[in-house]
């Protein structure tokens, strides 16, 4: 379809508009045209991503594809600037790309105090988030991660609510102490791996790590530890999810709708990209401990739902729990589950990123947080409340919708897993079916159903020059419908009767990394796991 | 495409399309909504034409036998994968027969019913996606997509209970159907789960075949968890409750969703899974005792209600007890048997209540617009559905007055009006387990319950039908001249009466009892057209009686319906509700009251379930939660090197720069990464 050379230029180009383009922003941006340029940057993003989806349907290959390799810093230190796509980051990839243009172009219908600075740490978000998933080198992966959460630093901390100072302290100290501990472990296993090259004495090459994952698997706990931890804090997995409800009940809803959806998904597919490949026999030992974990999370999140008032807050702890689901998915490793946990992460990314923007459109007419100052929104905007009740359907794992295929092959995968070992986790987890739909359920009672309630009681939050701004736009813009949300819907259909379709393309991948784990497995006669 | 393909496809599509094309317009368009009959037109024909699209497949079915249709893979997880494959088979047929038959006919009435209301638009599309779900349901090839309908038709249940959204109390009731449903749900979903690690597929042909491979324990849970799946959905006790309150939802809804259709969704599951069911006679007795249990409890719950449709819904619950003990007795015929012609009477009596409360929400609603404001305050107070205010409507609505009176003795099981058979049979294959070996005193035990309410069927019916329709108008009483104001319904409500006063008539005659003519000829007989038909899908267990004991129950049952109708029409024939009810209050005291208070049972849920799981919510996780952020934050706050730092940068409010300092940064790392050939050489 399209010329071989020239697909790794378009994989550059998705990555680098929106990162090039927001320098443009800053520099020379007029500050009328700034939304304009911002919504073509990620447009334009947006087009070579699809491009690159559909190429990549033509073989859904298991290895790396479109890749470009701009050479090392030097022979014996192979860290280097190389990017590619393969079954495990193109829906990420293009679910970042999708979900990053609606944020830019419904940034100015759910927040009134956009600017070019806005846009444009927008737009580095936008690229740096594409180049995690794009990486194919440890290293370049670190810088990515890192990248994306500077400009996140700033939306918070200046265009957040009343306590975006806290929410910016927690979430920029959480996520820092995690990925400063993972730096070291990166350095460990990139000194450990050259020692299997000659002539080489530091690698994070992809390839070359898995080349030596073996050697790994004898390192000292706390490497494999230092990752894991900071991916802990990133998906966010109980205990470690305290930044998580503040930060997203703080943040702007252009901002929330890169750190809900895409953010957090760092985590989870770092975990399945490369953490879980190159320590496995490490992983299997604390497998009863993730998974533990995960349905606490599971558990807790959705408990703590069912109560709450803040309503981006209930939303957060509906997060936490369903991104308990993919964790588990990921610790019952096997072919169901890890199937399971892939498509699940792009269920999320759209569940979640339709739900928050949906509230957005709410929360923009009126601004007070606590659920039960709403009410009645189904009598005047019967689309905003069609699009909300189907995307909090596929939330509460409706079958038909996106949801419920994930949530399923996990659920089921879990249930039969001899890494698990017992049906009990699988069991317990399921028992959210009913938690999801008792928060859920509130949270559409209180909102969009009964009559409308006019007088807010307590602005929760916001400033009065925030909810002045607020109220301008919001007569401004004329309560926008929210039929921009039906392209989440159309996926959602799409993904829940025709799953194969986006499974396919981690499904390759996922058998050769599922073999791959089994080699190292039997590769190391001397290691004993059970002796820890 | 085969043209069995093609139907197969409009059959299971055309209602999707209706319902998309109807929201998809009502939601584009505000001035489109108005056009409220063209809606309910479109959606109707969105239901007819797959009614005549099942009428072809059937014949194909009955000329070729079974076949599946597949639409490619639903859900491909390697280990297993699952097709988007429907079964069109006996059983399917009937029972989308049922659904797109009565389907179509409550979408015609509702052009009536809803035709001043101005949400019909949203009313048909969510109509139309229910018959959606409801045909996923019962043509699935296997589970999974059979789970697909399962939830959507809850979906559309809870969107119709809460149709009226503005008021907090049908939202309550949409919120606590979607709930006590998912209950069911989880054990539905594990039993999938158990069912994928020991057999490996979800699809009903493959599962019934291994049915022999599976050990005992496999046997029970699946079943045992299949069984809690389909209590939820049909309303078994304990989980019944739900199912009242749905009466929120506008009446053509409760006819059709909780009446007629969706509720025997748990029935046509366990049937079609009855092979497996019935290697597992414990969970048949199960099942048996929760039938019985359920259909007496709700039975004596519908003698005390005032709401002519609590008590219809109470009377659906007793009715699908009855079902239940059917297939706990391995009656899988008479189970099905009794679903279409349940279909039939309760549709066409909970029709007929639509039309009473049209016609009363009318009559006061017009009598209220003379009087002036101030002159009568208890107005607003009038309960349209409160068969206390009504009496004496058989004057001025004579067609629902008729047509519900065909329904009562239908449903009371008068000979040869359609519940008569069903019922009969089901209570004789109860009989015959009664005197088998496994359990039998037990289901001796049942059969008694079973009679027992087929006798207060009968009388709470007649109770109901006498209140409402005979006497004096009572409503004048509370709002002077308000009678003068009733009226008929409109053909478009009267028309689906009679068809379906016709269907509750004669529906009963596709299972005439073979044993009639088998006593008599002596010979094999096979006049029951519906076992003839499904008997290949319904596993049943062998019915071991003597003609003369036949006889004899058959007889029983005429007894005991007709003693029920005798006493109700003594008891409550002219009117004279109150004295009787509370001449019962007082000889039963009590138990009389324990019925009224609906056994105590959401008060028990709320209590034990609902309060502590918001109080460990709100109690012990939220602070857990707080406290834990707080602690971290005042923390990070104490260490004010580093906070101190990050707040001096955010207070500058020089961003623009900060940010592309930082940009700038990492530019420089990434470009020397980029650029390292230029340093380094080639790797």
């Amino acid at each position: 379809m399209v010329p071989e050379f020239i697909l790794p230029w378009i994989l550059n180009l998705s990555m680098w508009i929106p990162l090039m383009g927001s320098l443009f922003l800053f520099l020379c941006g007029s500050p009328k045209r700034g939304r304009i340029m911002a919504v073509l940057f990620s447009t334009l993003s947006l087009v070579f991503t699809v491009v690159l989806t559909l190429q990549f349907m033509t073989n859904y290959a298991a290895s790396v594809q479109f890749d470009s390799v701009g050479s090392a810093l030097s022979e014996s230190i192979r860290l280097g600037y190389v990017v590619g796509l393969d079954g495990a980051s193109i829906l990420l990839f293009a679910m970042t790309s999708f979900i990053g243009w609606v944020a830019i172009l419904t940034a100015p219908k759910v927040f009134a105090r956009t600017n070019n600075a806005f846009y444009g740490l927008l737009l580095i978000l936008l690229g740096a988030s594409l180049g995690v998933f794009a990486a194919q080198d440890l290293f370049l992966f670190y810088v990515f991660f890192e990248l994306a959460l500077i400009p996140m630093a700033f939306l918070l901390g200046i265009w957040g609510e009343e306590e975006r100072t806290s929410a910016t302290y927690t979430f920029v100290i959480y996520t820092l102490v995690g990925s400063l501990l993972m730096l070291v472990g990166v350095l460990t296993i990139g000194f450990t791996a050259a020692s299997l090259m000659e002539g080489v004495s530091f690698t994070t090459h992809f390839d070359d790590l898995m080349a030596a994952a073996h050697l790994f698997q004898e390192l000292p706990f706390w490497v494999f530890g230092s990752f894991l931890f900071a991916f802990a804090i990133k998906i966010p997995l109980f205990p470690f999810h305290s930044w998580q409800a503040n930060a997203y009940a703080q943040a702007p809803i252009p901002a929330v709708l890169f750190m809900a959806p895409i953010m957090v998904k760092f985590g989870s597919y770092a975990l399945v990209r490369f953490v879980i490949p190159y320590f496995p026999v490490l992983f299997a030992q604390v497998t009863p401990w993730i998974a533990t974990l995960a349905v606490i999370s599971i558990l807790y999140g959705a408990m703590i739902a069912i109560t709450a008032t803040d309503i981006k807050k209930i939303l957060a702890f509906s997060s936490l729990s369903h991104m308990g689901f993919i964790v588990l998915g990921l610790a019952a490793w096997n072919e169901t589950a890890i199937q399971g946990a892939m498509l699940q992460m792009v269920n999320h990314g759209l569940t979640t990123a339709a739900l928050f923007l949906g509230f957005g459109y709410v929360l923009v007419s009126n601004p007070s947080r606590n659920l039960m100052d709403h009410g009645g929104i189904a009598s005047d905007r019967p689309v905003l409340t069609t699009m909300i009740v189907i995307a909090s359907m596929a939330s509460v794992g409706l079958p038909g919708l996106n949801g419920f295929v994930g949530e399923f092959m996990i659920l089921s995968g879990a249930f039969d897993s001899s890494h698990l070992g017992t049906t009990l986790y699988a069991v317990l987890a399921a028992i959210a079916v009913i938690l999801a739909a008792m928060y859920t359920l509130r949270l559409l009672k209180f909102t969009l159903f009964g009559t409308p309630n006019q007088t807010p009681s307590e602005p929760t939050g916001q400033t009065s020059d925030q909810l002045l701004d607020q109220a301008d736009a919001h007569s401004a813009a004329q309560q926008p419908k929210g039929w921009v949300l039906s392209l989440f819907v159309l996926l959602m259909i799409w993904i829940g009767f025709q799953s194969p379709t986006f499974t396919s393309f981690s499904k390759n991948w996922t058998s050769s990394i599922v073999e791959h784990i089994e080699q190292i497995g039997s590769f190391e006669p001397d290691f004993e796991p059970d002796n820890e | 495409m085969s043209y069995t393909t093609l139907f197969a496809l409009v059959l299971l599509g055309l209602p999707a399309v209706g319902a998309l094309t109807l929201g998809v317009g009502g939601l584009s368009n505000a001035s489109l909504r108005q056009k409220r009959t063209t809606f309910g037109v479109l959606a109707t024909a969105a239901v007819y034409i797959p009614f005549l699209a099942t009428l072809y497949l059937g014949w194909n079915v009955f000329q070729s036998g079974a076949f599946t249709v597949n639409f490619g893979t639903f859900i491909d997880a390697g280990r297993w994968s699952v097709d988007l494959a429907y079964l069109i088979d006996p059983l399917s047929i009937t029972m989308a027969l049922v659904i797109t038959g009565i389907g179509t006919l409550i979408h015609i009435y509702s052009i009536g019913y809803m035709s001043h209301d101005q949400g019909a638009w949203r009313f048909f599309a969510y109509l139309n996606l229910f018959i959606f779900a409801m045909l996923q349901l019962v043509m699935a090839d296997n589970l999974l997509v059979l789970f697909i309908g399962w939830e959507g038709v809850g979906l559309a249940s809870y969107l119709l209970i809460g149709f009226w959204f503005k008021k907090r109390t049908n939202t309550n009731a949409a919120n606590k159907a979607f709930i006590f449903n998912r209950i069911g749900d989880f054990a539905f979903l594990v039993a999938m789960f158990l069912l994928l690690q020991e057999v490996g597929t979800l699809q009903f042909s493959g599962l019934l075949e291994n049915v022999g491979m599976m050990s005992q324990d496999t046997l029970f849970w699946v079943g045992l968890l299949v069984l809690i799946g389909a209590t939820g959905k049909s309303a078994q006790f304990p989980l019944f409750v739900w199912l009242p309150d749905a009466m929120a939802g506008p009446t053509p809804v409760s006819a059709l969703i909780h009446a007629a259709t969706m509720v025997t969704s748990g029935l046509y599951l366990i049937t079609r899974l009855s092979p497996m069911f019935v290697l597992s006679p414990e969970v048949m007795m199960i099942m048996a005792v929760i039938g019985a249990l359920t259909a007496f409890i709700a039975a004596t719950i519908a003698l005390t209600e005032y709401d002519i449709k609590k008590v219809l819904a109470y009377s659906t619950v007793s009715q699908l007890g009855f079902m239940f003990l059917a297939l706990g007795s391995g009656a899988f015929v008479a189970a099905i048997f009794h679903v279409v012609t349940h279909a039939f009477f309760k549709a066409l009596l909970f029709l007929g209540s639509g039309s009473v409360i049209h016609n009363m929400e009318h009559a006061i609603e017009k009598t209220r617009g003379k009087i002036k404001v101030g002159e009568n305050d208890g107005a607003t107070d009038l309960d349209p559905q409160d068969i206390r205010l009504m009496g004496g409507l058989r004057h001025s609505m004579p067609i629902t007055f008729r047509t519900f009176w065909i329904g009562t003795l239908a449903i009371a099981g008068i000979p040869p009006l359609a519940g008569f058979f069903s019922k009969d049979e089901i209570l004789m294959h109860t009989f015959s387990m009664g005197v088998g070996e496994f359990a039998g005193p037990l289901y001796m035990v049942l059969w008694a319950v079973g009679m027992g309410t087929a006798f207060l069927t009968a009388f709470y019916m007649v109770r109901l039908t006498a209140t409402t329709f005979h006497g004096e108008s009572r409503l004048d009483a509370a709002l002077p001249g308000a009678s003068s104001a009733f009226h008929e319904s409109p053909r478009t409500m009267t028309f689906p009466l009679w068809k379906l006063a016709i269907g509750s008539i004669i529906i009963g005659w596709i299972g005439l009892p073979n044993f009639v003519v088998e006593s008599l000829t002596g010979q094999e007989a096979h006049i029951h057209l519906l076992k003839e038909w499904i008997y290949a899908q319904a596993a049943d267990l062998k019915v071991t009686l003597s003609y003369a004991t036949e006889w004899a129950l058959l007889a029983g049952s005429i007894v005991v319906a007709t003693m029920g109708v005798f006493v109700g029409w003594r008891s409550y024939g002219n009117g004279q509700w109150e004295q009787t009810d509370n001449m019962l209050q007082a000889r039963f005291g009590e138990l009389y009251n324990t019925f009224r208070e609906r056994y105590l049972l959401d008060e028990f849920y709320e209590k034990v379930v609902g309060e502590p799981v918001q109080w460990i919510s709100k109690n012990i996780l939220e602070p857990v939660d707080r406290i834990g952020i707080g602690g971290i934050v005042a923390f990070f706050g104490a260490t004010t090197r580093v906070s101190g730092g990050v707040l001096r940068i955010l207070q500058a409010g020089l961003i623009t720069n900060y940010a592309v300092f930082i940009l700038l940064g990492v530019l420089f790392v990434l470009a020397m990464m980029i650029l390292g050939p230029v340093v380094g050489g080639t790797p």
